[in-house]
Order: structure tokens, then C-alpha cells, then sequence
């Protein structure tokens, strides 16, 4: 019986699978990790007295749904080096834990091998950042998915210390040519709003101030606005801070404040740098081998339609998306293998 | 029969059969996914009804310009351009607010347009943030490099006199402009919203869209099963992901209504059903329809999401699941979690944490399905404490099922204050599927508290 193989099992891949599996159809996930989850995996919920809509709860139920499922095999540890075969009958040539294999009778293949983070890649980390009051959004991530909600005042987030003030400095890895990235990421602006009112949330007399170039719309069925901001005690500063200086105390920031050309300074305790969604390198291995195009950036795009090749892309690999529009896409992806297989299953 | 009906305007598919009624002429409502019937009165007045598979609401939000007395994007500038003896044009997006990224997207398009057919007028553009959706990041570096010059603004230093005059200050810039200001739109719900949310009984959000604020509603859900919101109709950010939303309605209209993978689990027992329609009221995905041949209420499939509101609330017992077990009188300390939010959270907790607790677990699909009657059988002795974990409402699957277990329990912690029957030992709490560590610490210290 003929199969469908996703390859990546992150959201989009698991998403994809689950839509697939429930239509009947064989599904079998390539994994390249020990796990499934991909991304999600290391993000925290970002609940504060009330649920700032970050969708992680829809990933839960994904995976529950895949790990229920007894039409989804997974093969874990597992690379791909091989691709041959013509369209409705393909065979992909996998390396699991250094043997070879190759699987065969796959009617669609479905790249969904995500993205990769801006400080994940080599360039990503200056010297100026290197310091442990300078975090990564992931970094502080970790924390937030660590915390235990206790009611009785205690330190929540265990950062080692209590911050009297946080700054966020958005924009990194993204709309900058040094960067490679001259787009906006998109979901950066979303991402640390939230992060910025679980804080506010655990510590209420931190000062939150955010370095901003354009507040972006904050997903799916959120949108950001100053007053929101406003309401939660997140002052904004629209520009990128020019220098950070470190001493024993606390950090410096300068920057120029846009109103008055002069510039001016702020200091804090803790630094939250936002993180540009880039390009998984892998994506030049899958330009090749299933014959797909790169965008500017090295996000693939299929060259012909994907109903004629029987490859499909689903989520980041395409570029940047937020949680509920990888899933999305997913679903769309999924629906349109359905139809695509009924179409040719009817003969026409 | 069509697959769809579009409310408003029309979307052309080759795979979906489709009609389209104006949302001024739609009158009334039934039905449920699968088969909806939709009475209107057409261009003679004439009424007729069609029947549908599903329903996509697809209305434009309402374009206000803030200042009034201002030119607006729809106006045709033209004439205006052409015999302006200004040397200037001046567009201002975010005036009172933040605007969606279709306004940032909509103004840069105007802004270029402007420039490239009136080379000799100065176009400056002013902004707080611009927002990028499909090319925007691309069309602002072009209309930077046609000369169109954008000047940022905040709160105080932007201002509009009543004389229709822009006052701009910064450091290095003072500017004083006089006519040929276009205002970029805000986006307001359409009027005939309300309408339309009344005849499909449709909750809004808090800004007045038909979608409501939850995340198991992304991307185009309305909270009734087989209706869709499409843009304007779902909310602001509706038009940020326009092509790919209306790809994505199409094809799961086609995927979950054509040709459906179909779980038959609960039943109602037409002997038993009173016709009472609790039931209809109760459930939040419009799955519950009337068996005209039968005289009484049956389950939609396609709507049915599994919360078992319906079994929690129905007076005659007449809805089960199919293979269900009575519940055994349980005892002692007992937690009934919710399988979207608090249950996912408590496997992940690891085997240790959960032999130590040793507590009784329940695990049920929704808080809306607790049943009163099944609160005060377990709290009757007053050694028993109960604890119900739902979900937070914006992410509850089921709507606002968390509110309905809300409800329950607090009628039921005031009748047993008034039986003084100490009402503290029944708890309510919110947990998302995340909260691992929440959740160990809280039924650690629940725990300790009841003994």
C-alpha cells in the first residue's frame, strides 16, 4: 500500500500527519532528532492571569493525536540522502543511525523541516551580546517553560536574580543586509509582547521598556496596538540602541531618541534580544534533490504546481509563520494531498 | 444543494459549488453543518430559501477616516493632484491608532502610484509603524528609493488642527502642511455584522467581529461548525493572510463537509429525549438538530467536537456515549481534569511525581461536562474534596466551556454554603497543557491543604 512521507516532525510535519492519518491514508514522519516537536518543544506557555493566545495548546493536541494514531509510523534519528522514482511512486534513500535504507511506494512527499533561529546560526551571536544578563528570547524561554506558578511571593522565574528592569531589543536577524535578512521576520514583535507580560506578570514592578522599528500585527486573531502596550506598563522606544555598555551593576544602553536627535541612555538589569526567523541550511540539500527554488533569503518555493510533482512544502520551510499559521498551512496542505489523491483516484 | 454560500461577497472555486446572498437580504438561519437552509428575499422581493453545505461570511470591514474633512483612499485624487498648486502630498497612517497591515499595505501602494503618475509633487508619507504582509518589505524599500519621503511620528509630535493644518516637529524637521492630507483608513466591523451574528447566533469578539478570541478558531472558524469568517467579517488582522485563509476555507469546507471522516460515539435515545432542547442551547459548535421522523433531538456529526456538554446538561439522561461505563462512587480526594489543558500536563509529569501524589484522577473532555448532580454525590461526605482543572477561556476547544464548568461549580459551592457544608473543599482552576510544574505544585499544595 502506497504511503505518504512527511519529513520533518515539528508542527508543520505532525500537523500534516495527523490531517493525513485520520483520512486513512499510511503516514510515515522522517525525523532527524530522537523527538518529535521540533521548536515547539522548548517554548513555554505564555499564560498570564489570562491566556494571551500564543498557541501552544494547539500543538499539545496535535501530538497527542500523533501518538494515538495507528496510521503514523516515525523514524527517528533518520536523514535523507537519496531521492528517486516518478511522480505517484517515489523512493526516498534514509540513513537511521548510520545504516542505509531506502522506502519506497510513496505516493507524496512533504518537506516541513521548519526554520532555524537567528542565534542558532554562526553568525548570530557578536561579542557585544556575549554576557549573561543578555538573553536570547529562547534563552529567557526556558525559563518561562520552567516556572511553577507559586501563590506566595516567591521568585518564579529563576533567572538567578530578581530584574528590576528589562529591555528588549527587537529587530535582530531581521531587516538588516549585514544580517542576511532584509525582510521582517514577522512574529518577533508577537513572540516578545507576550514574553514581556509574562515578566510583567511574575515580577509587576519590573520596568519594561521595548526597542522597537515597527510593532508588528501580533498573529492570527491578535493584533498589537500602542494603547495595549500602554495598558501593560510596556514603554516603547522606537529605534535600535547603538551601543550597550556592561558594568558590575548594570547594563547601559544608548541610543538616539528619534524626537530630538540627542542621545540618551537607559540602564537595566536584563536584555531580551528578539530572534530573526532564518532559513534551515538544509533547504539547499532539498533545492536539489526534489528540484525546488530558493527565494532571496533560502526559503524554498516548488518550481511547478505541487499537485503535479506530488511534492509538497508545508510551514516555515516557505518562510516565517507564527504557530497557528504553520498549522494552518498544514491543514492546507494536507487537505489539498486529499483532494489531489481523490482526483486521481476518480480518474480525473 | 450548494457546498458553500457566501454572505457577502463571492469567492469562485472549480471544486465548490457556490451561491451568494447579499447580508441585507439574508433573513433567517437552520440547519447545521451539512445541511444549512438559508431563507432571503431577492431583488423582486420575492422570498426563497437555498440549502448549503456551509456558509462563509466574506463582508469588508467598514473604512472610517479619522479627522473628518480629510481626503480618503477611496476618493479618486486625480482632479485634485492635477490642479493642486501645492507642491505636495501627504498621507498619515496610524493617526489614532495602530493599523492593520492591509492599511500599510493599501497606503504604500498609494503613496507609489501617486508618485510615479505626479513626479513633480513631494509625497510625504507619515507613520508609526509600518507592518509587513506579503511584499510590503519590499514596496517600502521601493518607494524609499523613488523618493517618497516617510517620516515616523509618535503621539506627540504629530498633531492635525481643526483648521486642517499637520504640525510636525523633530529635532531637525518642522513642517506646517496645508490641504492634500490623505488619511489612511480605520477599520471598523461592518453594521450588517450584528445582523448576520444574530440570524446564525453567532458570538462576537470584543471588538465587534464574528470571531470570537479563541485560538482553536484559527484561522477562519466562527465557533459554529461549517460557518467561516473571512476578512473583514473575522477581524482586522483578517485581510493579513487573506489568499492563504480563503485557500485554507475552501478546502476544508471541502475536506469536512464533501467527503468526511465521521465519528459516531454519542447517541440520544429518542425514548428518552423530551425535547427540552438544553441541549441545542448548550452546545458552543452547533451540533445538536432536530430528527423530524424521530420527534427528537439528534447529534450532528460533523459539528460535534466531544465536549459532552450536552450529556452534563440534559435533564432526561437521554444522551450517552456508546460503550460508556457507569462511574463508580468514588472517595477521598478527587481531580477531574480537563484532556485538552490539565490531563496532557499531568502525563507529562512523569510516573514518580504521579505515584507520590497518588491522587484519583478523572479525566474529562471538558469542564463543561461536569454535572452537578455528580459534584454533590462525590462531596455528600464531608471527609471528600474535589478539585476540576479546565482550561483558560481563550484557548478552550470548546468555546467557553470553562465558563459553563465555572458556573457549575459556583452553584454548587452556594448551595453547600448554604447547607453549611464547607464549600472549600470543591476548587476551580485554569491550567494550560504547558503548566507541568504549575500543576505538581498546585495539587502538592491542594494536597497538603486537605489533609
Amino acid at each position: 500500500m502506497s504511503k505518504i512521507a512527511i519529513v520533518g516532525g515539528g508542527i508543520a510535519g505532525l500537523t500534516a500527519a495527523v490531517e493525513l492519518a485520520a483520512a486513512g491514508n499510511r503516514v510515515l514522519i522522517i525525523e532527524k532528532g530522537s523527538e518529535i516537536g521540533g521548536n515547539v518543544e522548548s517554548y513555554g506557555c505564555k499564560a498570564v492571569d489570562i491566556c494571551t493566545k500564543c498557541n501552544l495548546c494547539l500543538v499539545d493536541d496535535i501530538i497527542n493525536d500523533v501518538s494515538s494514531s495507528k496510521n503514523i509510523e516515525i523514524l527517528y534519528r533518520t536523514s535523507i540522502n537519496d531521492f528517486r522514482g516518478k511522480t505517484g511512486d517515489y523512493t526516498l534513500g534514509i540513513e537511521t543511525d548510520g545504516e542505509l535504507y531506502s522506502v519506497d511506494n510513496l505516493e507524496y512527499i512533504v518537506l516541513a523541516t521548519g526554520f532555524t533561529k537567528w542565534s542558532e546560526l554562526e553568525t548570530g551571536t557578536p561579542e557585544a551580546f556575549k554576557d549573561n544578563r543578555i538573553l536570547w528570547a529562547s534563552e529567557l524561554e526556558e525559563s518561562i517553560k520552567n516556572r511553577i506558578d507559586r501563590e506566595n511571593g516567591q521568585d518564579v522565574i529563576d533567572l538567578g536574580y530578581s530584574p528590576e528592569s528589562v529591555v528588549f531589543i527587537q529587530c535582530n536577524g531581521s531587516r538588516n543586509m549585514q544580517e542576511k535578512a532584509r525582510y521582517c521576520s514577522r512574529i518577533c514583535c508577537g513572540y516578545n509582547y507576550r514574553m514581556a507580560r509574562v515578566l510583567k506578570h511574575y515580577y509587576p514592578e519590573v520596568d519594561i521598556n521595548m526597542f522597537y522599528m515597527d510593532i508588528q500585527e501580533g498573529g492570527f486573531i491578535q493584533d498589537i496596538s500602542f494603547s495595549d502596550l500602554a495598558e501593560n506598563d510596556i514603554g516603547c522606544i522606537n529605534c535600535k540602541p547603538v551601543r550597550i555598555e556592561k558594568n558590575d551593576n548594570n547594563l547601559i544602553l544608548h541610543y538616539e531618541n528619534q524626537l530630538t536627535g540627542k542621545t540618551e541612555s537607559i540602564a537595566t538589569d536584563l536584555i531580551v534580544l528578539s530572534e530573526g526567523v532564518h532559513a534551515n541550511e538544509v533547504n539547499e540539500k532539498w533545492a536539489d534533490l526534489f528540484n525546488l527554488q530558493i527565494d532571496d533569503y533560502g526559503f524554498l518555493m516548488p518550481i511547478e504546481s505541487e499537485e503535479q510533482t506530488g511534492i509538497f512544502l508545508a510551514g516555515t520551510v516557505k518562510g516565517p509563520k507564527d504557530i497557528a499559521g504553520t498549522i494552518s498551512d498544514s491543514k492546507n496542505i494536507a487537505y489539498r494531498i486529499k483532494n489531489a489523491r481523490n482526483l486521481s483516484k476518480s480518474g480525473g | 444543494m450548494y457546498d458553500v454560500v457566501f454572505i457577502g461577497n463571492d469567492i469562485k472555486s472549480p471544486s465548490l459549488s457556490s451561491f451568494q446572498i447579499n447580508p441585507a437580504q439574508l433573513l433567517t438561519a437552520r440547519g447545521e453543518i451539512g445541511n444549512f437552509y438559508l431563507k432571503y428575499k431577492d431583488d423582486k422581493e420575492d422570498l426563497n430559501e437555498v440549502e448549503t453545505r456551509a456558509v462563509v461570511i466574506n463582508i469588508e470591514a467598514e473604512k472610517e477616516t479619522p479627522a473628518t474633512g480629510l481626503l480618503s483612499f477611496e476618493r479618486n485624487l486625480d482632479n485634485i493632484l492635477r490642479n493642486t498648486r501645492k507642491d505636495y502630498i501627504v498621507i498619515v497612517q496610524d493617526y489614532n491608532e495602530l493599523a492593520p497591515a492591509i492599511v500599510s499595505k493599501e497606503g504604500l501602494e498609494k503613496a507609489i502610484d501617486i508618485r510615479k503618475r505626479f513626479p513633480d509633487l513631494n509625497v510625504y508619507y507619515f507613520y508609526r509603524s509600518m507592518r509587513f504582509i506579503d511584499n510590503n518589505d519590499r514596496r517600502f524599500e521601493q518607494a524609499r528609493k523613488m523618493g517618497i519621503v516617510f517620516l515616523k511620528y509618535e503621539r506627540d509630535n504629530l498633531k492635525i488642527t481643526d483648521s486642517r493644518e499637520l504640525i510636525y516637529n523633530r529635532e531637525d524637521i518642522n513642517l506646517k502642511l496645508k490641504d492634500n492630507i490623505i488619511m489612511a483608513p480605520e477599520l471598523k466591523p461592518a453594521a450588517v455584522l450584528d445582523r448576520v451574528a444574530r440570524i446564525f447566533n453567532l458570538r462576537k469578539s470584543e471588538k465587534g467581529y464574528l470571531q470570537p478570541e479563541n485560538i482553536y478558531l484559527q484561522p477562519t472558524l466562527s465557533g459554529k461548525r461549517g460557518v467561516y469568517v473571512l476578512g473583514g467579517a473575522r477581524g482586522t488582522t483578517g485581510y493579513s493572510n487573506l489568499t492563504d485563509e480563503v485557500e485554507f476555507t475552501l478546502n476544508e469546507i471541502r475536506n469536512k463537509t464533501i467527503d468526511p471522516v465521521i465519528e459516531q460515539e454519542r447517541v440520544v435515545d429518542d425514548q428518552k429525549c423530551i425535547l427540552c432542547y438544553n441541549c441545542y442551547r448548550i452546545c458552543n459548535h452547533g451540533a445538536i438538530e432536530r430528527d423530524e421522523v424521530l420527534d427528537a433531538m439528534k447529534i450532528n456529526y460533523l459539528a460535534c467536537q466531544g465536549c459532552n456538554a450536552c450529556i452534563a446538561r440534559c435533564p432526561a439522561g437521554a444522551i450517552s456515549i456508546a460503550g460508556s461505563e457507569d462511574k463508580k462512587q468514588s472517595k477521598g480526594l478527587k481531580v477531574m481534569m480537563c484532556e485538552n489543558s490539565a490531563q496532557p500536563a499531568w502525563k507529562k509529569a512523569g510516573n514518580k511525581v504521579r505515584t507520590a501524589l497518588n491522587l484519583e484522577i478523572e479525566e474529562i473532555p471538558c469542564a463543561c461536562s461536569i454535572k452537578k448532580e455528580d459534584l454533590f454525590n462525590h462531596l455528600s461526605n464531608p471527609e471528600n474534596r474535589l478539585l476540576i482543572l479546565g482550561c483558560f477561556e481563550e484557548s478552550c476547544k470548546h468555546i467557553n466551556g470553562d465558563k459553563r464548568g465555572q458556573q457549575v461549580v459556583d452553584e454548587v459551592k452556594a448551595t453547600l454554603e448554604k447547607l453549611d457544608l464547607n464549600p472549600e473543599r470543591l476548587t476551580f482552576k485554569r491550567l494550560s497543557p504547558r503548566m507541568t510544574a504549575d500543576l505538581e505544585y498546585f495539587l502538592s499544595a491542594w494536597k497538603e491543604d486537605s489533609l
